[in-house]
């Protein structure tokens, strides 16, 4: 079952009832939007409340949901169109905040590395995260980090990958899986067990 | 607060599997019903989840949204909406295109000026190693769409005549 | 923008009504079209989608001087930035704490899909001026480029109805199917003219001298029509020790790539064939060199080239 797949199916369990399941699409595709944003909004503050409202716009709108495009793209129009409402509202009381954040020439090469609009606690945060997964990625034996980059960066698929590495797809699912459980457990410390934060 | 590192159960395993989208439909099904009771399952699933998205220099900026949108959500009216009809697996604009990643090889007699199609012989299953490099190449300069780097070039001095 | 509504007029008032374009009007389409992406200032995002794969990528544009400054940024995946400016093209990526930079070898990507000489492409497709359309909250006229003949994909484009500019681009096969797709889901188009920063930082240029070909006395016999060769260089591949001579070959609007590199052990002789065929790759041996072949192109066209290759005596 692709992961498209599953996204519908997570959207029909939401539509049957189950609001456990529009949960897991939050956790999924939350940094995803958050770095949308990050494009359009300079205020860590707005970002998360603009991220916010459109998960629960997304949530109201799931019975007109289709399934024709993906639901993340479905997603990143709800999260486009609440932005700019959310900015054109502002610039009316301040004048001089322009909504044209995308495509600032003036820090070329500050928005590749560091995420210029962090409050101080995630920009630490987000150091931290990096420097985690850094390190456990050097940690791995080279077949692992290999297996995980080729899925998760590449976007492979475990028969591409088989052929890359010339292995079994077996052998192959169970590289990524020690590779992810590496990382996980490295990263485990600073995220905080998802346990602590249920929903 | 530090706790001691959870073993890997066996099923985190198929979990791993269903994150990339592997596993047949039928198990794939039975885990996302299980997810709904299974908090230990959704918490390992988010886990993996996060570790993609950190791969992908995605960081953990509000860690806490996803608790603020439920909390939220909690006093809004349970979605409940008829069951679409069975999606089809491909997606209606596109009729089966497929990533450029997946080359499909198969044996072929040179020969000529004559049409493929009748001279491939042998099941595409033969296998040629480091496809990806010339793959990777050729999209960077088609599409401007590659995410690696290392191809730096110098320009060929071709000027031989007839060349 | 009054010559844009007249050549519709003329085309759905005609007699051809749902043909193609006569020869000249087909040029001039494909030529406005090409100035247009060059010469639009804009911003927005768009997303890519081959199969299952989606990509999105935030675009801006500052037509300045002879030639366009355009900056693409991905939003997705890794981070990555690709800049194009007077000719010249870079990739920039962050390493870790670094950034990378790195030179690339095509200034054009979507919505610049059209040479900047674009008339002579209508030597090789026709064009269909179709249907009024909506993308990104713009209204735009189909275009479509219909190959002549089996050595090339076909594009169905969505020109925006003023500047003509490509807001969405179709690759298509014979049949119609869609290969890959641009589409804008967000522009704004004449955005605020930049500021001086240049965006090319200064780079170390290339040694004077080209290095010699590697490929030493390989040649092409033929190649399909209105194909010519754009590029030759010797370059680094990813996950590859030695470097290869990578050449493109190019009809304006389609890519075909050759690789060249000495053979280690005898070539078999391969065909590949992305799912669904949109790309085409062949293998082979060429005098004591291994010839690669792939490219965006029927097959056709793949095979043309890879077959016509031939080691000079």
């Amino acid at each position: 079952m692709s992961d498209r797949e599953i996204d519908l199916q997570l959207v029909e369990r939401v539509r049957d009832g189950d609001k456990q399941a529009f949960g897991l699409l939050v956790e999924k595709y939350r940094r995803k939007l958050l770095r949308l944003l990050s494009r359009m909004v300079r205020d860590q503050d707005e970002m998360e409340d603009i991220a916010q409202e459109t998960f629960i716009k997304a949530y109201k709108a799931l019975p007109q949901f289709r399934g024709e495009a993906a639901f993340y793209t479905w997603l990143y129009r709800i999260a486009v169109n609440t932005a700019k409402n959310y900015l054109a509202a502002r610039s009316k009381a301040m004048p001089t905040v322009s909504s044209q954040s995308m495509g600032d020439d003036d820090e070329p090469d500050e928005r590749l590395v560091a995420h210029d609009n962090n409050t101080p606690e995630s920009e630490l945060l987000s150091k931290q995260v990096a420097i985690a997964v850094n390190e456990a990625v050097e940690a791995l034996p080279e077949e692992l980090r290999q297996a995980i980059t080729l899925r998760e960066i590449e976007g492979m698929s475990y028969e591409e990958i088989a052929d890359y590495m010339g292995c079994p797809i077996g052998t192959v699912r169970s590289r990524i899986f020690r590779a992810r459980e590496a990382i996980a457990t490295k990263l485990r410390p600073i995220l905080g067990t998802p346990e602590d934060r249920r929903w | 607060m530090m706790q001691p590192a959870p073993h890997p159960h066996p099923d985190d395993e198929t979990l791993s599997a269903f994150v990339d989208g592997e596993l047949s439909d039928d198990i794939a099904e039975t885990m996302i019903k299980q997810l709904s009771s299974n908090a230990a399952s959704r918490a390992r699933l988010t886990e993996y989840w996060a570790v993609g998205d950190a791969l992908r220099g995605l960081s953990g900026q509000a860690p806490d949204l996803t608790q603020r949108v439920m909390a939220v959500l909690e006093s809004e009216p349970t979605v409940l909406a008829p069951r679409r009809k069975q999606h089809t697996r491909q997606p209606t604009l596109w009729l089966a295109a497929a990533t450029v990643a997946a080359i499909a090889w198969g044996l072929w007699q040179a020969v000529p000026r004559t049409p493929s199609e009748a001279l491939m012989a042998a099941a595409p299953s033969t296998q040629h190693d480091n496809v990806m490099p010339y793959l990777a190449a050729h999209q960077d300069f088609a599409q401007a769409m590659v995410s690696t780097s290392e191809m730096q070039f110098t320009p060929v001095n071709l000027a031989e005549a007839g060349r | 923008m009054k010559a844009a509504w007249l050549l519709l007029i003329a085309v759905s008032g005609g007699a051809h009504g749902a043909d193609s374009l006569p020869q000249t009007r087909a040029a001039a389409w494909l030529q406005r079209m090409a100035d247009a992406a060059r010469l639009t200032a804009y911003e927005g995002v768009f997303v890519v989608q081959h199969g299952e794969a989606m990509h999105t990528l935030s675009i801006t544009n500052h037509p300045g001087g002879p030639l366009k400054e355009s900056r693409l940024t991905a939003m997705d995946g890794l981070q990555r930035e690709v800049r194009c400016a007077n000719g010249k093209s870079i990739t920039v990526m962050a390493d870790g704490t670094h950034i990378k930079m790195e030179k690339r070898l095509n200034g054009r990507h979507f919505p610049d899909l059209l040479p900047a000489d674009a008339g002579p492409l209508a030597n090789w497709y026709a064009v269909k001026v179709g249907k009024p359309g909506r993308v990104a909250g713009l209204d735009c006229n189909q275009v479509e480029l219909i190959p002549k003949d089996s050595f090339r994909w076909g594009y169905v484009l969505c020109a925006e109805k003023n500047t003509t500019l490509p807001l969405k681009a179709v690759m298509i096969n014979a049949a119609g199917q869609p290969l890959m797709q641009y589409t804008f889901a967000e522009i704004k188009l004449g955005a605020a003219a930049h500021t001086e920063s240049p965006s090319m930082p200064d780079m170390p240029e290339p040694a004077k001298q080209a290095k010699p070909a590697l490929s030493g006395r390989i040649e092409v016999g033929a190649l399909p029509p209105g194909f010519s060769r754009i590029a030759a260089v010797r370059r680094q591949l990813p996950n590859k020790s030695e470097e290869v001579e990578h050449w493109v070959f190019s009809d304006g609007l389609a890519y075909i790539s050759l690789f060249l590199e000495p053979a280690i052990k005898p070539v078999e002789t391969l065909k590949g064939q992305s799912k669904k065929g949109m790309v085409n790759m062949v293998t082979r041996q060429v005098g004591n060199m291994q010839a690669i072949v792939l490219g965006d192109a029927p097959w056709p066209a793949v095979e043309a080239i890879a077959m016509s290759l031939y080691a000079r005596k």
